[in-house]
């Protein structure tokens, strides 16, 4: 190395320092004061984190089973998704843990204790900053109702708020009923409070598939009532704006399908699955726009992949020539878009045999509570110091109950995740 | 001074180069020069503080990415990754910072986000103290101040 030194403008150290990963950055804070405060500049964490968008760095798969979760840095699968190797995630939360949501490098996580009490953080894996997500109970109707709970979080980047939502729907009957009741809160975590939301006009229906985040909105599949054989819609929500609104779907093949949602780059993503025979993936590349769904790719049961089930699209390779999937749970496989086939499983070392995945963008986000702790301090009944002792933080429920029975909060498996129709 | 078409640049050590207006203008501050004042076209474009060495290194560049623009089929995007790759890789260290500052200042975009990609990839395993050297930055913090805060982030070390 050169013995001159050297001065680079400091415009372009920014530039420089914005392309680094976020484990170097958290080392070159102790460079200097000057360093310091750039590298925990709003303005630079947001450049970082555009950047890292653009050109696809920083991305780690998190894979989580029951009782854990892990980390695998993406960018080292390289183009040919072959091996991989998964780290334990050490969140500052005892017993099984869940991931409820991700944005932006931010975890959104939740555990299940053995007496049913739970806590709920948004955490940055990679700076440990963490923020507890308090929940107010859900005001039930009165009456006898089946009851959905859930929650999601996402960034409204109009406020430059965290934005946690919670959705309780209630109907009469899951399958068959043509009206339903819900309760929508948003917690900001800029300000702290939880706040009502106007009533959701759509039946979600699998609440704790969907909530994915693309364009400032959160998305899932629904329908204008809880019947089945209703028509499958695609519902957000817009952080910014906090009300309800349709995207317009993909123009499906004829036939027997279910389809689901997912993010791919930064783009709306639908897999409409026949089946036995086929998954099509379709992509949404102009947000919004009807005529720009598009369909990616036709995944066919054969014996490349043998059969599965469930398909889920996971990220692109960085050449963007391959796709990774996920496939039932238990596989990871690489989908080469030239040649239309299907690679090889990943082999990823350290992992859980059964498994959820999705990709998250490391990044140096940092949420407003400025508290770093570690897992040993965490306290993890923090509800004691509030005024309802008494009132059990409900937020996560993933089964249709009789109101009369205290609501479940079941930790995510990968039976829960139910499919539409 | 250079025919119709072409624009005569000069180094600070007094070496001129004359090159297409279309490869000179691949930097917007020559492009801006050259709209706002009509003599830029027809006289001597000084390009201060970037000696004759740097800018045939600029000008080298900057020919072999405005021909790829023109016409696609001749330069394929592979064709002028390879010419990036070697192009970078080529260069010694004070001619990587020489050419950062200069094309910072000619704002050549393109060339730019390649040479801090080149720069941001060679300190990416580095040290702290490391950095400070390559830097030639003074450690202003005393040893307690970076005690704690390498105890804020002790896995990223």
């Amino acid at each position: 190395m050169s013995e001159r030194g050297i001065y680079i403008p400091a415009e372009v150290l920014t530039d420089i320092l914005s392309l680094l990963p976020v484990k170097t950055l958290l080392r070159f804070k102790c460079v200097s004061k000057r360093w310091l405060a750039l590298i925990d500049s709003p303005d630079f964490i947001k450049l970082h984190l555009s950047q890292s968008l653009k050109k696809n760095r920083n991305r780690n798969l998190l894979i989580g089973d029951t009782f854990s979760i892990h980390s695998a840095d993406f960018d080292s699968l390289a183009d040919d998704l072959a091996t991989g190797v998964a780290t334990k995630l050490n969140p500052p939360l005892e017993g099984y843990i869940s991931a409820l949501a991700y944005c932006n490098g931010l975890l959104f996580l939740s555990n299940t204790l053995e007496d049913n009490t739970s806590t709920s953080i948004i955490w940055n894996p990679l700076t440990r900053e963490q923020q507890i997500i308090h929940f107010t109970p859900v005001q039930h109707p009165n009456g006898r109702f089946y009851v959905q709970i859930e929650a999601w979080f996402g960034f409204d980047s109009e406020t430059n708020d965290y934005k946690v939502i919670r959705v309780a729907l209630f109907c009469t009957n899951y399958e068959n009923d043509d009206s339903f009741q819900s309760e929508v809160k948003v917690y900001s975590l800029k300000n702290k409070m939880w706040r009502d939301i106007s009533s959701c006009p759509y039946f979600i229906r699998h609440l704790k598939v969907g909530g994915m985040f693309v364009g400032d909105a959160l998305h899932w599949i629904a329908g204008t009532s809880p019947r089945l054989g209703t028509d499958n819609l695609i519902a957000a929500f817009d952080l910014r704006t906090e009300e309800w609104r349709l995207v317009p779907r993909p123009t499906f093949k004829v036939g027997n399908f279910f389809m689901n949602l997912a993010v791919l780059g930064e783009s709306l993503c639908v897999f409409s699955n026949y089946f036995s025979d086929f998954v099509d993936i379709w992509v949404m590349k102009e947000y919004g726009v009807e005529e720009s769904w598009t369909k990616i790719c036709s995944v066919v049961q054969s014996t490349d992949i043998c059969s599965f089930e469930y398909l889920k699209t996971i990220a692109y390779s960085k050449n963007g020539k391959q796709l990774l999937l996920g496939q039932d749970y238990f596989s990871l496989r690489g989908f080469d878009l030239e040649k239309k086939s299907v690679g090889k499983a990943v082999s990823l070392l350290g992992g859980p045999i059964n498994f959820t995945s999705d990709i998250f963008m490391a990044s140096l986000v940092k949420l407003n509570s400025t508290t770093t702790t570690s897992s040993s301090e965490v306290q993890i009944h923090q509800n004691k110091d509030q005024e309802n002792t008494k009132q059990k933080t409900v937020k996560k429920s993933w089964c249709f109950k009789q109101v009369e029975d205290e609501i479940g909060i079941r930790n995510w498996r990968s039976h829960d995740l139910l499919i539409g129709n | 001074m250079a025919s119709k078409g072409n624009l005569t640049l000069k180094s600070c050590n007094g070496k001129e180069f004359i090159v297409e207006e279309k490869v000179a203008v691949m930097s917007t501050t020559i492009k801006n020069m050259v709209d706002v004042d009509d003599s830029f076209a027809q006289g001597v474009i000084p390009i201060i503080g970037v000696d004759g060495k740097i800018l045939a290194k600029l000008i080298e560049y900057c020919k072999e990415h405005a021909e790829a623009d023109e016409d696609e089929e001749v330069k394929s995007e592979e064709y002028l990754k390879k010419f990036d790759e070697k192009f970078v890789d080529e260069l010694n260290l004070n001619d990587l910072y020489d050419l950062l500052k200069a094309s910072n200042y000619l704002e050549i975009t393109k060339l730019l986000n390649l040479l801090c990609q080149k720069v941001a990839s060679m300190i990416k395993g580095k040290k702290p103290e490391e950095i400070r050297r390559i830097f030639n930055i003074k450690n202003d913090f005393t040893p307690e101040e970076e005690e704690e805060i390498n105890r804020q982030n002790p896995w990223a070390f």
